[in-house]
């Protein structure tokens, strides 16, 4: 039985979350179309799996995102520009964005007429309470790492996360509308956006700092719908929140269905008694674009990769030419094709097209399958040290794309290639780092952007002093030039320093990425203008039902 | 007898702690539930710092134990990592996983015991041998097999019921599952049945009432179930328990959200708190229903006695 989420790749997702943007981008795409155009009014349902939390500060999964998108107005939004690149633009309820200082000091100034739907206003103090609650320490909320160090660097951030004091000095209510943030040092507009927007901590009233438990169960939002009554776990309906100073949704009622596993989704949208889902099981991939034509959804581009990493301590990877070959035996292209049904695409850098100065060929020819090329390599390097290499796999994995691996690799080089298994993420982490896997192992993971830079896609894996650099690659030039990326002035600058650490690292070749993963989706024949967004969120809001 | 309830009672005690113990001593063998945490979550300091306080991850197991036990004698069954209460998880999917398995034994009992007297009555006859193959499909069948074609049949195909969730309700909505859940069962019983009526039908006291005249209805209602349904009885009984146990992968693949849904989850996150809540639940629902199965067997059968 597979009671598993998303079918991963090797080393996937360790998924106990699966993590977005926390955002309400717009759907700019239009999506696909269908039958039958309705206008406003209707309801329709939308497939989920269980989130850990919906309380803004602590939701930390596309889950709990997408109804939040449905409960929520932030500050800013993701959206898709002319080149498809993903960009946070202001929402209505951000009148503007100042820095008087150079990107030292930002003052956001609010529209007025927002109200939370239990009657309270939206303003500056709402942010400065909302923001100080989740960087408490105390309050355990997965998101107040934002204000933190390798994030936005808000002034008194530390204080508050060790629970010393409660409110950050960089945070102030400057007037009723105006907010101002402090930062410890500068940064780009972009850059301080992109920070703020993924993940994005909406607004949360002051009921919910007096009886957290309650308001988790029914969270008061200021957004474009209001929830009916506390989640249960079979999920929860939003209506239309009549009060709302924003553009109002196009349906009536929205009602999120929570799954457990996604063949039930797929059985229920096949049945038309689901409308939307973001989520097909494995097994439906192969006969979904027949069974559904155009209500198929397969967005290329996703900002989710998976990766392989050589650990520096394992002398078996010591020769560049012998992590060069064996990346060269396997041959993506045909992975994504038989086993993913064409919802993966061969990567060639850490970012997709859909991050700002991504979709380069970093890799070149390194990633490029060549059997010929793979095999005289690793022999020019004097072979593989034992002959043998360990492909992780994940409890929660099927291992087919283990198998797949191991005998493209086998085949193509004739080293001899098993699959290593970890529990997760983290015992990957603790035997590789404490040299206690057996020689030859790989390692791998996945990651889901938490906004659209360069910076976030590669920060986490590879800086010298992550707590994730599981491939234990140290490189003062490329940790310098993904700082001086962030310090940078202007976005050009910016981009460019970020793309010559990506250069960096594929020059030492710790690690690769191997696959971009698209966002896949569906839906039934009552909705019509469905679209996913590269950040895995659908637009609820522009969805229409037919009549 | 009441003595003898209430001794059993007693024994449920040990059993408590025993299982309780042994739960959370496999969960804490699974290593740092924090581990579980994606690459994401861990970029955050405070909050595994948070976890680690709140969930005493730093005490040796057996402090974290007693802790444990502690609350729960307090009545607090502890929460999940994203802070919700086991206690209400359990209130809330307790129920639907008890009606599903409720109405699989009452599937098991209606088509079970009907078609295992009709067969004994019919042995040897095409009716009989029909059922016995049948029943022998239905074991061997896997159960995720069955559940995934009987969802596309009536849920896709059909469209009679919604292939997944409880939001029709009892019995549409549980009516399939329920059945998946009791297929294999059901042709035990099946058989259980027939068997056990045969035998009964070679006992003198059979012979003897044919032999004064009665009418074959009555033989078989007075003489002949009363006789040979004790063995069934036990079984049911034993079954509901099993069955709430077993329900996870029916619960997964029609989407139900009952306790093995939960249970499954909570394994693979390693919230030992919720599986221990839960698990201690299912052992104590388990004990309670072969205690009734016992006392039931006096009622059935008078020539047992407890003392």
């Amino acid at each position: 039985m597979s009671l598993r989420k998303h079918g991963l790749a090797a080393g996937g997702l360790v998924l106990g979350a699966a993590l977005a943007l926390t955002a309400c981008s717009s759907g700019s795409s239009g999506g696909g179309s269908s039958a039958g155009t309705g206008g406003a009014g209707g309801t329709f349902s939308v497939g989920l799996e269980k989130f850990q939390a919906l309380t803004p500060s602590n939701c930390y999964d596309l889950y709990c995102a997408q109804v939040n998108r449905a409960l929520f107005t932030g500050l800013f939004q993701f959206t898709t520009d002319s080149s498809g690149a993903l960009t946070p633009t202001n929402t209505e309820l951000t009148k503007s964005l100042n820095s008087p200082d150079d990107g030292k000091t930002w003052e956001i100034e609010l529209n007025p007429g927002f109200t939370f739907t239990n009657g309270e206003k939206v303003t500056a103090q709402t942010f400065v309470d909302t923001y100080n609650y989740a960087a408490n320490g105390d309050n355990g909320q997965q998101l107040g790492f934002i204000f933190g160090p390798g994030s936005l660097d808000v002034q008194g951030y530390q204080d508050v996360a060790d629970g010393k004091s409660k409110a950050m000095s960089g945070i102030k209510a400057k007037s009723e509308y105006l907010l101002s943030i402090t930062l410890n040092a500068a940064m780009t507009e972009s850059l301080f956006k992109n920070f703020i927007t993924g993940p994005q901590i909406l607004p949360m009233p002051s009921e919910a700092f007096k009886d957290p438990a309650k308001y988790e169960k029914q969270p008061i939002g200021n957004g474009p719908y209001k929830l009916t009554g506390p989640y249960n776990n079979q999920g929860l309906s939003v209506v239309k929140n009549a009060d709302y100073a924003g553009t109002a949704g196009n349906a009536d009622q929205i009602d999120f269905k929570i799954y457990a596993d996604s063949n039930a989704y797929w059985a229920d949208l096949q049945a038309n008694t689901l409308d939307v889902t973001n989520n097909l099981p494995q097994n439906a991939l192969a006969t979904a674009p027949q069974v559904l034509g155009d209500r198929y959804l397969n967005t290329p581009n996703g900002l989710q990769y998976s990766f392989f990493g050589f650990p520096a301590n394992d002398p078996t990877f010591k020769e560049k030419d012998v992590r060069i070959g064996i990346a060269k035996s396997i041959n993506w292209d045909e992975i994504n094709q038989k086993l993913y049904y064409g919802t993966r695409q061969t990567a060639t850098s850490f970012a997709p097209s859909s991050i700002p100065g991504g979709g380069q060929d970093v890799c070149g020819d390194k990633c490029t399958f060549d059997a010929a090329k793979a095999k005289e390599l690793i022999q020019g390097a004097g072979g593989v040290p034992g002959n043998t290499v360990r492909i992780p796999q994940l409890s929660n994995e099927t291992g087919d794309v283990q198998k797949a691996i191991c005998n493209q690799i086998q085949t193509n080089t004739g080293v001899t290639c098993t699959v290593e298994m970890f529990k997760d993420f983290g015992e990957m982490l603790d035997v590789t780092q404490n040299g206690k896997a057996p020689n030859g192992t790989m390692v791998g993971s996945g990651w889901v952007a938490d906004n659209p830079t360069i910076q976030n896609m590669i920060y986490f894996f590879w800086t010298s002093d992550s707590p994730g650099n599981v491939a234990q690659y140290k490189n003062p030039q490329f940790d310098k030039l993904l700082k001086e990326g962030v310090q940078a002035k202007s976005d050009e600058e910016q981009i460019a320093k970020w793309q010559e650490a990506e250069k960096v690292l594929y020059e030492d070749f710790p690690g690769y990425a191997y696959q971009f993963r698209n966002q896949v989706g569906g839906y039934s024949t009552n909705v019509s203008n469905v679209s996913i967004s590269p950040d895995g969120l659908i637009d609820l809001n522009v969805i229409s039902v037919n009549s | 007898m009441g003595r003898y309830v209430v001794r059993r009672l007693l024994q449920m005690i040990p059993v408590f702690f025993g299982s309780t113990f042994l739960i959370y001593f496999l969960m804490n063998a699974l290593g740092d539930p924090l581990n579980t945490l994606s690459p994401q979550q861990r970029q955050n300091p405070a909050y595994m710092e948070y976890l680690t306080q709140s969930f005493n991850l730093d005490d040796p197991f057996i402090v974290q134990y007693l802790k444990y036990i502690w609350g729960v004698l307090h009545g607090d069954f502890g929460t999940t990592f994203s802070g919700e209460s086991v206690w209400s998880i359990v209130v809330e999917r307790f129920p639907v996983t008890f009606l599903l398995a409720v109405t699989a034994v009452a599937i098991e009992i209606v088509l079970g015991i009907s078609i295992g007297i009709y067969a004994a009555l019919k042995r040897g006859k095409w009716f009989d041998n029909v059922s016995l193959a049948v029943a022998l499909v239905f074991i061997a069948i896997p159960l995720f097999v069955l559940g995934f074609t009987l969802q596309w049949l009536f849920g896709i195909k059909l469209g009679w019921v919604a292939p997944s969730g409880i939001a029709q309700g009892w019995p549409k909505s549980y009516i399939i599952p329920a059945f998946v859940l009791a297929a294999g069962s059901l042709a035990y019983v099946l058989r259980l049945t027939r068997q056990s009526l045969l035998e009964t039908f070679n006992m003198d006291f059979m012979r003897t009432a044919k032999a004064k005249g009665l009418p074959s209805r009555t033989i078989l209602r007075k003489y002949g179930l009363r006789n040979s349904l004790i063995p069934v009885v036990t079984f049911l009984g034993i079954e509901l328990g099993t069955l709430m146990g077993g329900a996870v992968i029916t619960e997964g693949i029609f989407n139900i959200p009952g306790i093995g849904q939960q249970l499954y989850t909570s394994i693979r996150q390693q919230e030992a708190v919720v599986v221990v809540g839960i698990t201690t639940l299912l052992i104590i629902v388990y004990m309670l229903s072969s205690l009734l199965v016992d006392v039931l067997y006096a009622v059935l059968d008078p020539r047992i006695r407890y003392e």
